[in-house]
């Protein structure tokens, strides 16, 4: 179905016409009136004066172009997906013959076409100053693609989102988090922080890199931060697309994996810093420090990316027990394609890489093994609770990670004995990229040791916890029983 | 198996569990052109979750779904374009007029002649006043009509209709049964849930019993009653001017219970359509000046009670 005769399209536009697309083309023309109050200031100005100012007015278009496309594109997608969801138009619409393809640019699409107006005259503006200003005018186009990239794949995660989430409330909190992420590295400043929201970071931060470099340098300079851009969020969004498809129109040719999804979106995030931050022109411009630094910030990002994708995905468990009764029983095989012991040797090995390229040498191999140590315990210990506790499983892996990262510390504290700090998993990892390895090794082998047994005890507990729930599904498929729950 | 034996619907060994407990049970049924069967059962018995099973808005644990020959994962678009589906909840999009909430799913259905399909069942369901009304200005009665709308876009073989009745006037239910049992004369299969037993009876030919998820009774309405029916209870009237019907009642071997009043008597019958049949003519025969002869329940409610289906706890 072309995206023209898309009847989603098609009602999203009709209602957008009726709705706020007036007002908002109208506020945001005003806005623009506003920056070019002074256009015969500029066409007076002496050159350097006139490309300052011009570069100041597209600066300004276009971060007010971000907010509107950015923040109001997820904001109206999710909103049209959540509405849709509760009201039962979605079901509706999933029941006609309409492909989860077409359902999915529906969603994606159709709501976009207010943000798109109302951006419109702000865009009129900046091109205006851009011309006028003699700024060079692929610095306009370049921050228009950015723009438009970043929105595309902004909307594409508010709709996977909105329509995994359950609540209105949950909607609200992720389409917020998602703002939160757009308008991070302007509201903190040049911040470590800001690299790691590669996927928004540029709206603010890539923008401000694309004008200064007009009034200095050739536009071409920023070309390929631009495009690296534009290409991690074209990854990002491939590697999102199957779960978006699968959410909204409950595709049942996908079988999706949530946690390879974070496992993937990781390697793509940590990986585009990694890259920008080593090839690029700009490692001490904005916010890459020294490669001590740098390490330690992958380490402790890539750390607690994994905590939170093992976390929020899961171990598809459920999956395991619904296959198991349509063919009567679970097999070895299943249970290992389910368990997140993959994702999590997954995570320790990209960890290990990602520091490799950035990290000192002496640091990388301790701190590769020990978060792989860290996430084989993480994984173990939540799918045990998941198999022994069902939906209770998360909160007493929470309360169970918060005493292993709490109590040593305080027990070195209150014993003076510093090695037992780093009995806290994964903390072996952050000390070696720091300190030089006679260090590690008069310190961390205590806590090294204690590792290896944890990983080792959770994993070896995991095999027993598998072995009496396969037992337990088996048992229930053949007796035709409701089976245990997961 | 040639095109007219094919069933429009047919359900095979359906399982759809939910976590800790299976809400459909092995649940096998078939129902051919014309049928029209009422999806009956206590709260709880796992209607809703049946329907939606079948129309693939619940992914099956196990078992098979076919409408007119097709699975949904043989043929999505021709399993969809073949089923009309209302749900209970009436889902409208508050802000779209009536016909461009029919025009959106007329393109969605890829419908030949759009706009004149969409004319055409906003005339069938009686919207036509408010064709170019928005849905948030309609009330429930008329958001089921526009729904029911809808589901008839596609000229779909299967129509299923959850609680079709829910929320409209009593005009609106004689207007919606004459509907339905206009679909279904033209040969169209109809699965309809309702509490309310007497709205369905009128049109349904079969009638398919839910007990915590597990089929109790499945078939023909008539079979039924004459094959299950061990007792009913029956309401006799008549005219003071012909004979007391009280000797012919006493001295029947089917006949119990018996509770008269002067011009009217209520009692349990065993025995059958044909024992009723036989039981009227002879009091008839007796002199008995018949006002009102009628089971005190409708069919389905009694083949609903024989059957001893409870509510899930």
């Amino acid at each position: 179905m072309q995206l023209a005769a898309n009847p989603i399209v098609l009602s999203a536009m009709r209602l957008s016409r009726r709705g706020h697309l007036v007002a908002a083309v109208i506020v945001s023309g005003i806005a623009a009136l506003l920056m070019l109050m002074n256009v015969d200031e500029l066409i007076d100005a002496a050159a350097d004066t006139r490309l300052f100012m011009g570069v100041s007015i597209l600066s300004m278009s276009l971060s007010l172009q971000a907010i509107v496309l950015v923040l109001g594109g997820a904001i109206s997608t999710a909103r049209t997906v959540q509405q849709e969801r509760d009201s039962g138009l979605l079901e509706a619409n999933r029941l006609t013959p309409m492909t989860p393809t077409d359902l999915l640019l529906g969603y994606w699409l159709g709501p976009q076409g207010t943000t798109v107006a109302a951006s419109v005259p702000l865009a009129v503006a900046g091109l205006v100053a851009t011309v006028l200003g003699g700024v060079p005018v692929a610095a306009w186009l370049i921050g228009q693609a950015l723009l438009v990239s970043t929105a595309l794949f902004a909307s594409l995660l508010a709709a996977l989102f909105a329509a995994n989430t359950k609540t209105k409330r949950a909607s609200g909190g992720i389409v917020g988090l998602l703002g939160l992420g757009a308008l991070w590295s302007s509201a903190m400043g040049p911040v470590l922080v800001s690299n790691y929201l590669l996927p928004t970071w540029p709206v603010f931060s890539m923008m401000e890199r694309i004008t200064d470099d007009a009034v200095g340098n050739p536009v071409a300079e920023s070309m390929p931060w631009v495009l690296i851009a534009i290409g991690l969020q074209a990854l990002l969004s491939v590697i999102a697309w199957p779960a978006a498809r699968r959410a909204i129109a409950a595709d049942p040719t996908v079988r999706f994996d949530a946690r390879w999804l974070v496992v993937a979106a990781w390697a793509v995030l940590i990986g585009g810093q990694v890259l920008i931050g080593e090839v690029g022109p700009h490692e001490t411009h904005r916010s890459w420090l020294d490669p001590e630094d740098r390490a330690m910030l992958v380490y402790v990002m890539g750390g607690m990316l994994s905590l939170v994708g093992l976390a929020v995905a899961r171990p598809a468990l459920e999956d395991v027990r619904r296959r198991a009764l349509r063919a009567g029983g679970v097999t070895t095989q299943w249970m290992a394609a389910a368990s997140s012991l993959p994702v999590a040797l997954g995570f320790g090995a990209l960890l290990t890489l990602a520091l490799a390229v950035v990290g000192p040498e002496h640091g990388v191999a301790m701190a590769g093994i020990d978060a792989t140590l860290a996430f084989v315990l993480a994984a173990s210990l939540l799918e045990l609770g998941q198999m022994r506790l069902g939906s209770r499983a998360i909160g007493a892996f929470v309360v169970a990670a918060v005493l292993l990262v709490v109590a040593p510390p305080i027990a070195a504290a209150i014993l003076d004995i510093e090695a037992l700090a780093l009995v806290v998993p994964g903390s072996i990892g952050g000390f070696a990229l720091f300190e030089p390895i006679d260090e590690v090794l008069d310190h961390g082998m205590f806590g090294f040791a204690v590792h290896v047994v944890l990983a080792v005890a959770a994993a070896a507990f995991w095999a027993r916890g598998v072995r009496d729930w396969t037992g337990r599904v088996n048992a229930a498929a053949r007796d035709g029983q409701s089976l245990p729950t997961a | 198996m040639t095109a007219a034996t094919v069933p429009v619907l047919d359900v095979e060994g359906l399982r759809v569990d939910y976590p800790g407990v299976v809400a459909v049970d092995n649940l096998t049924l078939a129902l051919r052109p014309g049928d029209a069967c009422a999806l009956i059962g206590p709260n709880g018995a796992g209607k809703t979750t049946t329907m939606r099973a079948i129309c693939g808005l619940n992914e099956p644990t196990r078992g098979a779904v076919r409408i007119d020959g097709v699975r949904l994962d043989e043929d999505p678009g021709r399993f969809r374009a073949s089923l009309g589906f209302m749900p209970d909840d009436a889902p409208v999009n508050p802000k779209l007029t009536v016909r461009e909430f029919l025009d959106h799913f007329a393109r969605a259905y890829n419908v030949a002649n759009r706009d004149a399909k969409v004319e055409e069942v906003i005339a069938q369901v009686g919207l036509l006043e408010k064709s170019d009304v928005a849905c948030q200005g309609l009330s429930r009665g008329m958001k089921q009509r526009l729904i029911l709308a809808k589901t008839l876009l596609p000229d779909p073989k299967l129509l299923i209709l959850d609680e079709p009745a829910s929320g409209l006037d009593p005009i609106s239910r004689i207007a919606l049964r004459d509907l339905i049992l206009t679909l279904r004369d033209q040969g169209r299969a109809i699965l309809v849930s309702s509490h309310i037993l007497s709205e369905i009876a009128a049109f349904c030919n079969r009638v398919a019993i839910l007990e915590r998820g597990r089929l109790k009774v499945f078939g023909d309405v008539d079979a039924l009653l004459r094959e299950g029916t061990k007792t009913r209870r029956m309401r006799l009237r008549w005219r003071a001017a012909g004979a007391h019907p009280r000797g012919v009642l006493e001295g029947h071997a089917g006949v119990s219970a018996v509770d008269a009043d002067a011009d009217r008597v209520e009692f349990d019958f065993a025995g059958g359509e044909d024992g009723l049949d036989a039981l009227l003519a002879a009091l008839v025969g007796a002199g008995v000046r018949v006002a009102e002869w009628r089971p005190m329940r409708d069919d389905l409610e009694e083949i609903l009670l024989q059957s001893g289906a409870r509510e899930v706890q």
